[in-house]
């Protein structure tokens, strides 16, 4: 992810309009949302450790670029557990990557 | 805290910049963990690498062993004359590329050594696959002899049954090579063949019992005694001597064989190949060879006194 953070509540990026009241089936209707990009779209990397801590522990490393390296490895092998992977091999630049899966319901 | 948020940090602060250990902290295995790894501006000098899948991983800026910078460099070159269709130049490539990494593993222990000696197999393999026995019989018997010495290592380090079918695997390898490499027609790269099999034989025959291992020792003796009707002593002096040196191995191992009823007599011929090989052994210019041929000797005697 390039740049910071923000409030996905008060800066919405996405706007759905509502076509109709009730689908077919009389229910309210629902939005199932599935964002994907290729692996060749994000890049993990430069990891920037924010805790003054770790900062600090790093700066200190005669071998800093080792740990980042290392903790890069750790952030892909959590998204490639966690089945945001239609391939399972996150050093394959074909692979798809799921960035977002929910579904979207108007509250009563 | 999720669990990879706290491996995150743990990785991040841990005391060692070791990466095996890094791996091992994350809980993961460190030949294929950092497989698309982006290793920039990292030293990586004295990292066993060279042994890990690495498929995907970016070095820019990164420093390296010359080893391991050797080794890469051959699998990007292999990769580059297999995707042109380039068989001569991937051939020869493969054939350096699995000298290296056997070369390479020779200073290696562990299972950073074995991890080597491993794609070196897999890399003579994958030679023996461009050059057939039928369009190249003798780059094809070369890449046997040299997947039998990478075998041979890789047996030699392994244990149990394990390591004697990978010993078993050396000998039909130089069996394989001897098939174009004849005496009549090779006679040098027979008789080193021949005593690469007779070494072989020998360590399989050390790992296994019975009857099994007096046949193998058996043959052993008898690839040795063949090398050495091309390895005499006036032309070729020290591989003469080292191929006496193995003979005395055989012939003690026999001696210590459960199903040898009278040992003396092997001792007896192991005592003479190795006086035969410290004949050749100039202490002076051979001082390795010398010692380790009279520590040899020495057992060798103890044993006949004990016989």
């Amino acid at each position: 992810m390039d740049g910071a953070p923000w409030d996905a509540g008060a800066e919405p990026r996405l706007t759905v309009k509502r076509a109709q009241e009730r689908n077919s089936e009389g229910n309210k209707p629902s939005m199932k949302i599935v964002i994907r990009c290729r692996r060749e779209d994000i890049e993990i990397l430069d990891l920037e450790p924010k805790h003054p801590a770790i900062t600090e522990k790093l700066r200190m490393s005669a071998h800093r670029a080792r740990h980042i390296a290392a903790a890069e490895q750790v952030i892909k092998r959590a998204i490639e557990r966690k089945g945001f992977l239609t391939a399972p091999d996150l050093s394959n630049k074909d692979s798809v990557v799921m960035v977002a899966d929910m579904v979207v319901m108007e509250q009563d | 805290m999720g669990e990879w948020q706290d491996k995150l940090i743990t990785v991040l602060t841990a005391d060692t910049d070791d990466l095996s250990e890094l791996a091992a902290i994350a809980g993961e295995e460190p030949v294929t963990f950092y497989r698309g790894a982006n290793f920039r501006d990292a030293d990586l000098r004295g990292q066993p690498i060279a042994a890990w899948d690495l498929k995907g991983a970016v070095f820019s800026q990164a420093t390296l062993d010359h080893q391991t910078q050797a080794i890469f460099n051959l699998r990007h070159e292999a990769a580059e004359a297999r995707e042109k269709g380039d068989l001569d130049r991937y051939f020869r490539v493969l054939s350096r590329l699995g000298e290296t990494l056997r070369s390479t593993s020779e200073r290696k222990e562990g299972p950073e050594g074995a991890a080597l000696l491993g794609q070196a197999v897999e890399t003579y393999r994958a030679a023996l696959e461009v050059r057939t026995r039928a369009d190249h019989p003798v780059h094809w018997a070369m890449t046997q002899n040299n997947l039998g010495a990478a075998l041979q290592a890789q047996g030699s380090r392994t244990g149990g049954p394990e390591g004697a079918a990978l010993l078993g695997q050396a000998v039909d390898a130089y069996r394989a090579a001897l098939e174009v490499y004849t005496r009549a027609d090779h006679p040098a790269n027979w008789a080193t063949t021949q005593n690469n099999l007779g070494n072989a034989l020998r360590k399989h025959g050390t790992r296994s019992s019975g009857p099994v291992a007096a046949a193998l020792l058996g043959q052993a003796v008898d690839a040795c005694r063949a090398a050495l009707e091309v390895h005499t002593r006036a032309d070729h002096p020290v591989q003469w001597a080292m191929t006496q040196e193995n003979l005395a191995i055989i012939e003690a191992a026999r001696a210590q064989q459960e199903t040898c009823p009278v040992p003396a007599p092997h001792l007896r011929a192991a005592l003479a190949h190795v006086e035969a090989a410290l004949e050749v052994y100039d202490p002076a210019h051979m001082q390795y060879n010398h010692q380790k041929a009279t520590a040899l000797r020495d057992r060798i005697r103890a044993a006949l006194d004990g016989a």
